[in-house]
């Protein structure tokens, strides 16, 4: 019998193997955004970026007299206008103080709201990334490929970090572009730069984390329901302790309770960074008014900001980090 | 066995902590199409995943091309591998996840679409369902595009672990052809199935497997002649079945025949079949009988298979 002999084996160039991982990468991202409420989320996230350029803006104009923002000052109440008016010769007599303190304090806010969606979207992008793979069990067919299974778990944890740079580090680079940009005077950029930086920061703190808690929990099981669960149920089940410790045990001894939950001890690496501490006493050494201001501010409050657990956040979201590590390099194994 | 070693196997051993999975195996495969057959819980998959490099040996050696698979992935550029399980994603289409595959198998991004269409060209899924998910198929086209992911990359080896499972006969005939071709074309393929009658047509080496041992190798012929206290029976239709059985034995060529009078036949146990068949035309001429039919009914692989397991 003639066979039909035109099948050769494959002689041409390959490619890399940054270039195998970089697919998985994307295909990855290209998986979870197919998903209509993950895109919606990713909105809510540029959204929230738009606004604070927003404010950064009407915070620009306050300095120019001609404005739209500064003309229509005088239709805001007194004590309205009191503040504003505070604000502006500060603006204009301390600069540099004056627009750091404002876009670290802005940008430490956005930052906690930003983590909050972050943690909404990677919910939604959990099936996507090991979930699906061990279910359908086309994991073997891809550590049959030419690449191992760290290949394929670099692989994952560049489809996280594409994630939570749309959701997070995007944003953040955006609203300070944007909102620096539409600034009366090119000095903005200079003396925001902290701003950029804690930004930045806290939010590569934040990916580096929660990409590897994301992955950990995606590999838990090949049932998406139970792995989406899992990671909802983290979440809100730290700040149930985080609550519970604070509000109901109120106890030194069981403190250590709230460093179960992932968004508290962010937060603290948040307020390390920031050291909104520096920049309050800076402000009240400047305007006496806002020395007044921050009176008013409750004690746990400030407490937080000036002495945030960074060590304890530290440590809690290591062992996460490190137990979700462990969960991914038992379960995705070729074997 | 002929031709080059592909695969070689020395002492070669995998435990799944105290259950032994391969049982201190040697063994070698040359190119061409070697079949792998044994019972459920055998050790075929486990030798499939250590020849692929998904599974590392617990102890002794295994080469493929020359070289080790465990954590080698330029060896894997040269291997295509299909699973027996489920292992293709419900969520995206053939092409989408060829696509995705070839990038990972090496292949230059400009030429993955078109190795991907013309491998589902091969497999012959039919065109209409290249547009649906996977979700959608039926068992028999989810096979048919694992097949072709394991051809992507246009590998040198291919494993091939059950790959008839879930196909109609006509599929399973469609996918014999294809790996025909695929030999025929200087591919070795090492397939495991349970349909050991398409296994025997498409195979000129087997490997069987049994409680994680080897416990045969080579060509099925081989192994028959290896068989020497399982005397060859041979069933003949003819015009005067005394006397051929009658010749045959006083030449001391038997162990012991069947007379089956009414349908005119004879069942011979044969001594040395070699032998046998060297002097069998000779003695049919001398005796005048006439021969109107004759088989082998313990020559084929399913029974050379239930003898070495059992």
């Amino acid at each position: 019998m003639l066979h039909e002999a035109s099948y050769q084996h494959w002689i041409g160039a390959r490619t890399s193997i940054w270039r195998r991982r970089a697919t998985i990468a994307s295909n990855g991202l290209k998986g979870c955004l197919k998903s209509r409420w993950l895109r919606r989320v990713l909105v809510g996230c540029w959204g929230a970026a738009l606004v604070q350029a927003s404010v950064l803006f009407f915070i620009g104009q306050l300095l120019v007299p001609d404005s739209f923002v500064a003309q229509s000052q005088e239709h805001f109440s007194s004590p309205m206008q009191g503040i504003l008016q505070g604000l502006v010769s500060w603006l204009k007599d301390h600069p540099e103080v004056s627009v750091r303190v404002t876009q670290d304090f802005l940008f430490y806010q956005l930052s906690g709201f930003l983590l909050l969606f972050t943690m909404l979207a990677i919910g939604l992008a959990i099936p996507h990334l090991i979930t699906r793979d061990l279910s359908s069990k086309a994991i073997v067919i891809y550590s049959s490929k030419a690449i191992s299974r760290w290949d394929y778990i670099l692989g994952k944890l560049g489809t996280m970090l594409g994630l939570l740079s749309l959701t997070w580090l995007g944003p953040v680079c955006f609203a300070w572009l944007l909102g620096n940009l539409l600034a009366p005077h090119w000095n903005f950029f200079w003396h925001s730069r902290l701003a950029l930086i804690h930004a930045l920061g806290f939010a590569m703190c934040g990916a580096v984390v929660l990409s590897a808690m994301a992955l950990g929990v995606s590999a838990i099981s090949g049932r998406e329901k139970v792995t989406v669960t899992a990671w909802l149920g983290l979440w809100l089940l730290g700040r149930v302790f985080t609550s519970v410790s604070r509000e109901v045990l109120d106890s030194p001894a069981l403190r250590w309770l709230q460093h179960l939950s992932t968004t508290f001890n962010l937060g603290e690496i948040n307020s390390a960074i920031f050291r909104l501490r520096d920049d309050l006493k800076l402000a009240e050494d400047n305007i006496p008014m806002f020395g007044n201001l921050l009176r008013g501010v409750t004690r746990q409050t400030m407490a937080t900001v000036e002495n945030p657990e960074f060590w304890g956040g530290f440590v809690g979201l290591a062992v996460m980090a490190s137990l979700a590590a462990i969960v991914v390099a038992w379960r995705v194994k070729p074997e | 066995m002929s031709g080059a070693t592909i695969i070689e196997a020395r002492e070669l051993s995998r435990w799944y902590g105290i259950v032994m999975g391969l049982n201190n195996v040697s063994f070698v495969v040359a190119a061409g199409i070697t079949g792998l057959v044994g019972p459920n819980g055998a050790g075929k998959s486990t030798l499939m995943q250590i020849i692929t490099g998904q599974l590392q040996s617990s102890s002794g050696v295994l080469t493929v091309l020359g070289e080790r698979p465990w954590n080698n992935p330029r060896l894997l550029k040269r291997i295509g591998y299909c699973p027996e399980h489920e292992a293709v994603p419900n969520d995206l289409r053939p092409l989408e996840w060829l696509e995705g595959l070839g990038l990972l198998a090496g292949l230059p991004p400009g030429k993955v679409a078109e190795q991907g269409a013309q491998m589902l060209e091969r497999v012959k899924l039919p065109r209409e369902a290249w547009a649906r998910r996977m979700g959608q198929y039926s068992k028999g086209m989810r096979q048919r595009v694992k097949l072709a992911q394991a051809l992507l990359h246009r590998p040198d080896l291919l494993v091939l672990d059950e790959p008839m499972n879930g196909l109609d006969p006509m599929g399973r005939q469609e996918m014999a052809q294809i790996i025909r071709e695929l030999a025929a074309a200087g591919t070795s393929v090492l397939i495991s199935s349970h349909i050991l009658a398409e296994l025997e047509a498409l195979c000129r080496d087997i490997l069987i497997v049994n409680w994680g041992r080897i416990i045969a190798s080579g060509s099925q012929l081989d192994i028959r002649a290896d068989l020497k206290d399982w005397p060859e029976e041979i069933e003949v239709h003819c015009d005067a079945p005394e006397t051929l059985a009658r010749r045959l034995f006083d030449r001391g060529m038997l162990l012991g025949f069947d007379l089956q009078a009414e349908s005119s036949s004879v069942t011979f146990r044969v001594k040395d079949p070699p032998l046998f068949y060297q002097q069998w035309l000779d003695l049919l001429l001398e005796s005048g009988v006439r021969v109107y039919a004759m088989r082998g009914l313990n020559r084929s692989l399913k029974q050379i298979y239930e003898k070495v397991t059992s």
